[in-house]
């Protein structure tokens, strides 16, 4: 797929999803009629959202689709492997909200995600190479930009693919949010930087007693 | 090329570090702290070990992460210039192996007063840092 360089790949849909957060976190503080949410780093979805039916394929170049994040608490983080600073360091956060989470109690497993906003250069064995680096039991996952952007759309992050007349060594601009998903598969919280791992451990511990 | 100045240096370069690399990664970001006693200006880098190195900066805009290229560097005299973990980094671009912990990895780095400068720089497993 082809973009201008100035394409911002945050769609209208997630234009209008980041601006429903917004008035969902204002109009829940107001007029709240649930048990009052607790205070994350970042925002709490009041209707958890679904994500439109997808497939993108995993670090094994196997099929993943909108079932494979049920029944487990999911961690997705939207980055590509050329990436060598931001990227590692947001993977660092992960090992350690893993480690901050072994051995507390749940009912469904906690799984990790590299997301790739770059599949043209992570493919399959790439991005699952990249993961399995930091922990065995991350997970990466690429796909064409169309399946993509339906995991983007719904987590409400942006980011800025190359022009097509890129060489090899272009860069990608991308959102820095970490997304959870619920066991149903439905995006559920966004934390959004700067990133420390115990805070988000201690976060998720809360939304996960509230669910 | 010019050769280093056989006199003292006033361009002090320590914590030179090269974080170690996923496999198949083509990229890895190298940190550096540069003191200078003149003021001083880091224009250019490179290193026989990547196909191009570039200073690039990492910010962090209304939530979304971009990383810039950045023409140069400014040292004050007697200041100190810290590239390090989302800030600034020495990006290498197209690297000859994946940099695994323990290796030496020579890098020249440019300057404006003090010419070009070689210095080793150690590779470091970063992945479980906990700042």
């Amino acid at each position: 797929m082809s973009a201008s360089p100035a394409t911002i790949r945050i769609g209208l849909f997630a234009l209008a999803s980041v601006l429903a957060l917004a008035a969902g976190a204002w109009f829940s503080g107001r007029l709240s009629v649930r048990p009052a949410a607790p205070e994350i780093g970042g925002y709490i979805l009041d209707q958890p959202r679904e994500i439109a039916p997808f497939e993108m394929l995993d670090g094994d170049s196997e099929p993943f689709r909108n079932a494979d994040f049920e029944k487990a608490w999911s961690f997705l983080f939207f980055g590509y492997t050329y990436c060598p600073d931001a990227c590692p360091l947001t993977m660092v956060v992960f090992t350690n909200m893993k480690a901050s989470l072994a051995g507390q109690p749940g009912d469904f497993p906690v799984r990790y995600y590299l997301v790739s906003v770059d599949p043209a250069r992570d493919l399959p064995e790439r991005i699952g190479e990249y993961v399995e680096y930091f922990d065995s039991e991350f997970r990466g996952l690429t796909g064409p930009y169309v399946e993509l952007d339906k995991l983007t759309a719904a987590a409400g992050v942006a980011y800025i693919p190359p022009d097509s007349a890129a060489g090899d060594d272009y860069l990608v601009d991308h959102s820095s949010s970490i997304t959870l998903l619920d066991p149903d598969g439905k995006i559920h919280a966004i934390f959004t930087p700067p990133h420390d791992a115990d805070a988000i451990a201690r976060d998720f511990l809360l939304l996960h007693d509230r669910y | 090329m010019a050769s280093p100045p056989l006199r003292a240096d006033p361009v002090e370069i320590t914590d030179a570090w090269i974080r170690a690399t996923p496999p198949g990664v083509e990229t890895a970001a190298a940190y550096v702290t540069i003191s200078s006693s003149r003021a001083d200006r880091l224009g250019d880098a490179s290193s026989d070990s990547a196909r191009d190195v570039q200073i690039h900066e990492v910010t962090n805009d209304d939530g979304i992460m971009r990383m810039r290229r950045v023409e140069s560097v400014n040292l004050d005299a007697n200041a100190t210039v810290r590239l390090e973990p989302g800030g600034m980094h020495l990006m290498m671009f197209g690297i000859d192996k994946a940099f695994v912990p323990g290796d030496e990895v020579v890098i020249t780095l440019v300057f404006d007063n003090a010419g070009e400068i070689e210095h080793v720089f150690t590779v470091r497993d970063a992945r479980w840092n906990r700042g």
